[in-house]
């Protein structure tokens, strides 16, 4: 019995270092590769992705602590994040891609209409969404360019209990400094997603925009 | 007797899942072949939706069926089993997928992520106590799910009609042909109905299920809150998912929609 104990203990050891530098040298290669390809291009942009970088970086980190921070009233906490989001996040341009097309068609009321009641239930959407990230670490962990304009930054959130998250962050340059206009969790854009919500609203509304705007005054 | 009985039934279930599978088949083809055009989804590019008040009845029936029943167990799974237990799961499940993902894998001609998943394999196996634990996550060599609707669409298949499928929710005619031929080509699963437990095959399909809703309990909580449509962000959150995962959730393969410069107001 001890003996087969044993001759099965030296098998998996046998397994472990036939399979794993294989893979480990194969990993560390491709690490390599990446890493000089990436050196590369950062180098001609080094300056931009960096600052996107560390703007996410704070902002993450800011958004998460004062939610978290069980010392602060609700109704507190919401005002410093409203504040937080409107520094920090392009508020005219999410709520006029999230509108899309039916932009065009509104007059101009409710147009004005729209971006107040749009301003106030993202608020509501990005600090639950927030909520739930609360006492969790987010690390950046690269970006690249995003279309022409943009820079997607790269962060995983570390959870205690489950699996981690990639969130991606995209920030374009507005008037000197960088604004958030989208977070996609695992690949899902929010604004892609309110659109298409959206659009679905005003669709079965009968192609009004009024019908969007009743559901936002409820909020 | 009873369990003779009850595996009888489940055969039947699954039969007639794989029967309404070929009938999706058919009626995807039949739609590829008509322009099909005036049925996309305005606002959402991609998204087509032919079918969509069946599929609004179907997505309310499984609200209360979740609300009911999944959703609640779900929540209590998460709640009363500790986290690390939960992770344990998870690894076995993910273990047990090896063969179907290594199928995958290599039907989408991904030499290095076949490897990858024979690599995890290996190793979470012998030394990771049978799946239990993620050693080669540990490493750095992740997980990837492969399915066959991934393949599809690697292959240059599109989604075909939109879908919600009766307590599995959302789905695309591609998306549930895959799901259908992953059950149906699966080792595991011939394996048990060969040495006749079927019981045990049909236990890893619902643990499968309950692990994923538990995965996804704040994510669709969140989701509901804060959309005013559930059906329509779902779907579109469904579409953005799969297409993350066709690409292998690659930071360089993914674009994301062109959003312009609004400067008119």
């Amino acid at each position: 019995m001890k003996y087969g104990f044993l001759f099965s203990c030296v098998c998996v050891v046998g397994v472990l270092s036939a399979v794993y530098p294989a893979q480990a040298y194969g990993l560390s290669a491709t690490l390599l590769a990446q890493t000089q390809s990436s050196v590369l291009y950062v180098e001609a942009n080094a300056t931009s992705f960096t600052a996107a970088e560390n703007f996410v970086g704070k902002l993450a980190d800011q958004g998460i602590s004062f939610l978290s921070d069980k010392n602060i009233s609700e109704a507190k906490q919401k005002a410093e994040f409203r504040k937080l989001l409107n520094r920090n996040f392009d508020m005219t341009t999410i709520a006029r891609f999230s509108l899309g097309r039916h932009w065009r068609s509104a007059t101009k009321a409710q147009r004005d209409e729209y971006m107040k009641l749009f301003k106030a239930m993202i608020v509501d959407v990005y600090s639950s969404r927030f909520k739930d990230y609360q006492g969790q670490k987010i690390s950046i962990v690269g970006s690249r360019e995003e279309g022409k304009r943009d820079i997607l930054v790269h962060s995983v959130l570390k959870q205690d209990s489950g699996p981690d998250v990639k969130v991606d962050w995209r920030v374009r340059n507005r008037d000197g400094r960088y604004k958030v206009i989208d977070v996609i969790v695992e690949g899902v854009s929010m604004a892609v997603t309110q659109r298409s919500d959206f659009s679905s609203v005003v669709q079965r509304g009968g192609g009004k925009m009024e019908a969007l705007l009743v559901h936002l005054r409820a909020n | 007797m009873l369990k003779s009985k009850a595996i009888a039934m489940i055969n039947k279930i699954q039969n007639l899942t794989v029967l309404t599978a070929f009938a999706v088949m058919a009626l995807f083809l039949a739609s590829c072949s008509s322009s099909g055009s005036e049925a996309v989804v305005s606002g959402d590019a991609g998204i087509s939706d032919p079918f969509e008040s069946t599929n609004r009845a179907i997505f309310s029936f499984n609200a209360v069926v979740d609300d009911a029943v999944i959703h609640p167990i779900a929540k209590g799974y998460n709640a009363v089993v500790p986290s690390r237990a939960r992770t344990g799961v998870d690894n076995v499940l993910k273990n047990l997928r090896s063969p179907v993902n290594f199928a995958n894998q290599v039907l989408q001609g991904d030499v290095d992520g076949a490897g990858t998943v024979v690599v995890r394999a290996v190793v979470n196996t012998l030394l990771g106590l049978g799946g239990l634990v993620d050693l080669a996550g540990y490493e750095g060599i992740e997980y990837e799910g492969e399915d066959f609707g991934q393949t599809l669409a690697k292959w240059g298949v599109g989604h075909g009609p939109y879908l919600v499928v009766p307590v599995l929710g959302p789905s695309s005619a591609r998306d549930y042909v895959g799901y259908a031929v992953d059950s149906f080509a699966d080792p595991l699963r011939w394996y048990l109905f060969n040495i006749e437990e079927e019981g045990v095959y049909y236990g890893k399909v619902g643990a499968d299920y309950l692990n994923l809703r538990a995965s996804l309990v704040d994510v669709l909580e969140d989701l509901e809150n804060s959309s005013i449509d559930y059906y329509a962000a779902t779907r579109s959150a469904y579409y953005q998912r799969r297409e993350a995962l066709v690409n292998d959730l690659g930071p360089d393969s993914a674009t994301g929609p062109a959003i312009p410069d609004y400067d008119d107001y």
